[in-house]
C-alpha cells in the first residue's frame, strides 16, 4: 500500500507533465513580415538677405551650388525605399520673382530628374509663403536612387517692371525643406 | 537575409521563452524532503544524515517564459494576417515586459552530517557543482516603435534608448554549504560559491534619445543623444571563424570547470520555529559577483548631435563654408555619432540576488508520533503557508507571492500544491511530489499546470526533476 499510493501520484504527475501539447503553430508566417515605417529627414535650408542677389551688368542672373550625396549608396535604402516626397517651403519678402531648379545627376553626370520651384515675389515686403512637393515614385524614384549629385540653381527672373536689387533693397528669401521617405521592408 | 534573421530572432524569442520568474522555485522551497532545497535556503531543516545526488540527474531545471505575449498570440495558424497579429502583440507590450530563460543542471551534490556523538550531530555539510544558463531580455519598446512606424507620425516624441536591456550568462557554480541546527527552534546555514563564467553578455544602463521636433532654422530638426554599451566576455574567441567547433566545445568545457572568469558568492538563510506549528523561513541567494577579464570585448556608442539640414546655400547664415564642405562636415558628424568604440576593459557583474521568505503553519499531528520522542522530527502531516520571492532584475525587482498546501503521506511520500501570483500570471497552479523508496529519493515539480494543456499559449512554464540517494532519515 505504501508503495502503491505514491505510484498513483507519480503516475498522475507524469500524466500532467506528458500531456503537455502544442497547438499547431506556423512559424513560416514570419516570412510574411512587413515593416512600413515612414521617416522624415531635414534636407536644405537658407535664409538670405536681398543684397546677396545683386546682379551687376555682365553677371549671370543665377547662382548655382552642388551637393554630393552618398545616402543612395546604401543597399538598405535602395532595396527598401518605395517612395520619397521632397517638401520645400519658400518665403519671399523681396519684390522680385525667383525660381529654384533642382537637378539630380548620377555618377556619370547623366541627368536623372529635374524640377523647378517657382518663388513668386512679395508685393509689399511681407512674406509670400509657398510650398512645393516633389513626389518620387516609379521612374523618378529610380532616378533618385541613382543620384550622386544634386545641383541647385537659383535664378532671379528678369523683369522690366519690378525694382532692381541694390544694397538698400530690403526683404529676405528663405527656403526650408524636408524629405519623407517611405520604406517597405520585407 | 533580413527575413531569415528576423525569422530566427522571432523563433528564438517565442520558442524559448515562457516563464517570468525564471529563478523562482516556489515548490522546491520548503520541500525539506529534497536535498536541493538546501540550495534555496542553506538554513533549511535537514532530516537525514547523508545524501548523494545522482550525477547529472539530481537536479534538472528548465524555466522559460514571457511576461506578456505567448507564441500562439503571434504564430497561431489562422486566417489573421501575421503582421496584424504581430502588431497586436506588440501593442500590449512595454519596455518593462521581458523574456527569460533559466536552465540548471546539477553535476554533483553531496551532503553529510558531522559531529562527535549522536547528541550533537547537528551540523550538516554539503557541496556540489551545477551549471546554469540564465538570460533575460526586455522588450526594446521605443526601438521597435521607431522601426515599425518611423518618425513621421512621431514628431516631438522622444524615442528612449534606455529601452535596450538584456543579459545572458552561462556559468558553473561550485558550492560548499554549512547547516547548523542550533535548537529545536532555530536552524541557520550559509553556502559559499565560486562562479566560473563561460560567457557573459550584457547591455544595461543605456540612455539617450532620438527626437525629431520643430526646428528653428529648418522645418524640423533631429536630435541624437546616444549613450549605449554592450559588455561581453568569452564570446570573441568562440565566434572567430578560424576556431573549429571541437576546440570551441573544449574551451567551453574548460571554462565551465573553473577555467572561466571567476567570482565569489554567498547564500545564507535560517528556519525559525515561532511555535511548534508556526515557522518562519528566509534566505538570500547569490549575493556575489563575477570578475570578467578573459576574452573581454566591450562596445560603446556615445554621441550628441543635432541635424537641421544642409546649410548654407547661396551664402546664407553668414557661414562661409561651401555646401560641399558642409555636407562633408555633416557626414563626418554622423560617422562620429555612430562610430562604435571597442575596448577590452575588464568588468565586474553582480549575480541576480534572490530573496525567499516563508511563513508556514503545520497541523494535523501524526497520531503515532504524540510522544515527541525525537525533538527534531516534524510531527505534523500537513502544512499551509505563504511565500514571497524577490529577484533583482536590471530594470526593476520582480516579486512573486505563493500560497501552498503541503501534505506528507506515510513516511515515503509528500506532495505540495501551490498557487502563485506574479506580474505575469494570476492562474499559476503548481504541483510537486517527492517520494522516498528505500534510499532513492525522486522528486518532480511542475509549475503553471494549466499551461501544459497548450504550451503554445502559455507565457510561463517551469519544470524541475531530480534523483538522489538519501540515507538515515530521522
Amino acid at each position: 500500500m505504501k508503495i502503491k499510493l505514491p505510484h498513483i501520484f507519480l503516475l498522475l504527475v507524469s500524466l500532467i507533465c506528458c500531456s503537455g501539447c502544442y497547438e499547431a503553430l506556423d512559424f513560416e508566417q514570419a516570412n510574411d513580415l512587413k515593416l512600413n515605417p515612414t521617416f522624415i529627414s531635414s534636407l536644405a535650408y537658407f535664409d538670405t538677405a536681398a543684397p546677396a542677389f545683386i546682379v551687376n551688368p555682365g553677371d549671370d542672373n543665377f547662382i548655382q551650388e552642388t551637393v554630393s550625396l552618398s545616402i543612395f549608396d546604401e543597399p538598405f535604402v535602395v532595396d527598401n525605399l518605395t517612395r520619397a516626397d521632397f517638401v520645400f517651403e519658400t518665403s519671399n519678402s523681396i519684390l522680385r520673382d525667383f525660381n529654384a531648379r533642382v537637378d539630380f545627376f548620377d555618377a556619370n553626370r547623366n541627368l536623372q530628374h529635374s524640377f523647378t520651384i517657382q518663388i513668386p515675389n512679395s508685393t509689399d515686403n511681407t512674406d509670400n509663403v509657398n510650398t512645393h512637393t516633389e513626389v518620387f515614385e516609379g521612374d523618378t524614384l529610380i532616378g533618385l536612387k541613382n543620384t550622386t549629385v544634386i545641383v541647385f540653381t537659383l535664378t532671379i527672373i528678369p523683369s522690366n517692371t519690378l525694382p532692381v536689387i541694390t544694397e538698400e533693397t530690403i526683404g529676405r528669401l528663405k527656403l526650408r525643406s524636408f524629405g519623407v521617405f517611405y520604406l517597405n521592408i520585407n | 537575409m533580413l527575413k531569415r534573421k528576423v525569422y530566427l530572432w522571432l523563433s528564438l524569442v517565442f520558442m524559448i521563452i515562457i516563464d517570468a520568474n525564471a529563478q523562482n522555485k516556489q515548490i522546491l522551497f520548503g520541500l525539506n524532503d529534497v536535498p536541493q532545497t538546501l540550495l534555496i535556503n542553506p538554513g533549511a531543516k535537514v532530516d537525514y544524515n547523508l545524501h548523494i545526488g545522482i550525477p547529472l540527474l539530481s537536479h534538472i531545471h528548465l524555466n522559460i517564459g514571457s511576461s506578456s505575449v505567448s507564441a500562439q498570440d503571434v504564430f497561431e495558424n489562422n486566417t489573421i494576417n501575421f503582421n496584424t497579429k504581430l502588431r497586436n502583440a506588440i501593442a500590449t507590450l512595454n519596455h518593462k515586459d521581458f523574456w527569460t530563460f533559466t536552465q540548471q543542471l546539477e553535476l554533483l551534490n553531496v551532503g553529510f552530517r558531522i559531529g562527535n556523538t549522536n547528541f550533537n550531530r547537528n551540523t550538516y555539510l554539503s557541496f556540489g557543482l551545477y551549471q546554469e544558463a540564465d538570460a533575460i531580455a526586455y522588450f526594446p519598446n521605443d526601438y521597435v516603435k521607431l522601426a515599425l512606424e518611423g518618425n513621421q507620425n512621431n514628431i516631438n516624441k522622444r524615442f528612449d534608448l534606455s529601452h535596450l536591456n538584456l543579459r545572458a550568462d552561462l556559468l558553473t557554480v561550485l558550492h560548499f554549504g554549512y547547516n547548523k541546527t542550533v535548537s529545536k527552534q532555530f536552524t541557520y546555514g550559509f553556502r559559499a560559491k565560486i562562479y566560473s563564467s563561460a560567457f557573459s553578455l550584457r547591455s544595461f544602463d543605456n540612455f539617450g534619445s532620438l527626437n525629431t521636433r520643430l526646428g528653428s532654422n529648418n522645418i524640423f530638426e533631429h536630435h541624437f543623444n546616444v549613450n549605449l554599451k554592450l559588455q561581453t566576455s568569452g564570446f570573441t574567441s568562440l565566434l572567430d571563424d578560424e576556431t573549429d567547433s571541437q576546440l570551441t566545445l573544449k574551451e567551453i568545457q574548460s571554462r565551465l570547470l573553473l577555467g572561466g572568469d571567476l567570482g565569489l558568492g554567498l547564500d545564507f538563510g535560517f528556519t525559525y520555529n515561532i511555535t511548534n506549528q508556526f515557522v518562519l523561513e528566509a534566505s538570500v541567494q547569490d549575493l556575489g559577483f563575477v570578475n570578467h577579464k578573459n576574452d573581454v570585448q566591450n562596445y560603446k556608442l556615445i554621441g550628441n548631435y543635432t541635424f537641421e539640414g544642409i546649410d548654407p546655400l547661396f551664402g546664407g547664415a553668414g557661414n562661409q563654408n561651401s555646401p560641399e564642405g558642409f555636407v562633408e562636415d555633416v557626414a563626418e558628424a554622423f560617422d562620429d555619432l555612430f562610430a562604435i568604440d571597442t575596448t577590452q576593459t575588464k568588468f565586474t557583474t553582480w549575480r541576480p540576488i534572490k530573496i525567499n521568505t516563508a511563513l508556514r503553519y503545520a497541523f494535523d499531528k501524526e497520531k503515532a508520533n504524540t510522544c515527541d520522542c525525537n525533538q527534531y522530527l516534524n510531527p505534523y502531516l500537513s502544512e499551509v503557508g505563504a511565500q514571497l520571492f524577490m529577484i533583482k532584475r536590471p530594470v526593476q525587482p520582480q516579486f512573486a507571492l505563493t500560497l501552498y498546501y503541503y501534505r506528507r503521506l506515510f513516511n515515503t511520500f509528500s506532495l505540495k500544491t501551490s498557487y502563485t501570483i506574479d506580474s505575469y500570471s494570476y492562474s499559476n497552479f503548481g504541483f510537486g511530489v517527492s517520494t522516498q523508496i528505500g534510499a532513492f529519493n525522486l522528486y518532480a515539480v511542475a509549475d503553471n499546470l494549466f499551461g501544459f494543456n497548450n504550451l503554445s499559449n502559455t507565457t510561463y512554464q517551469s519544470f524541475q526533476f531530480g534523483l538522489n540517494l538519501i540515507f538515515d532519515n530521522k
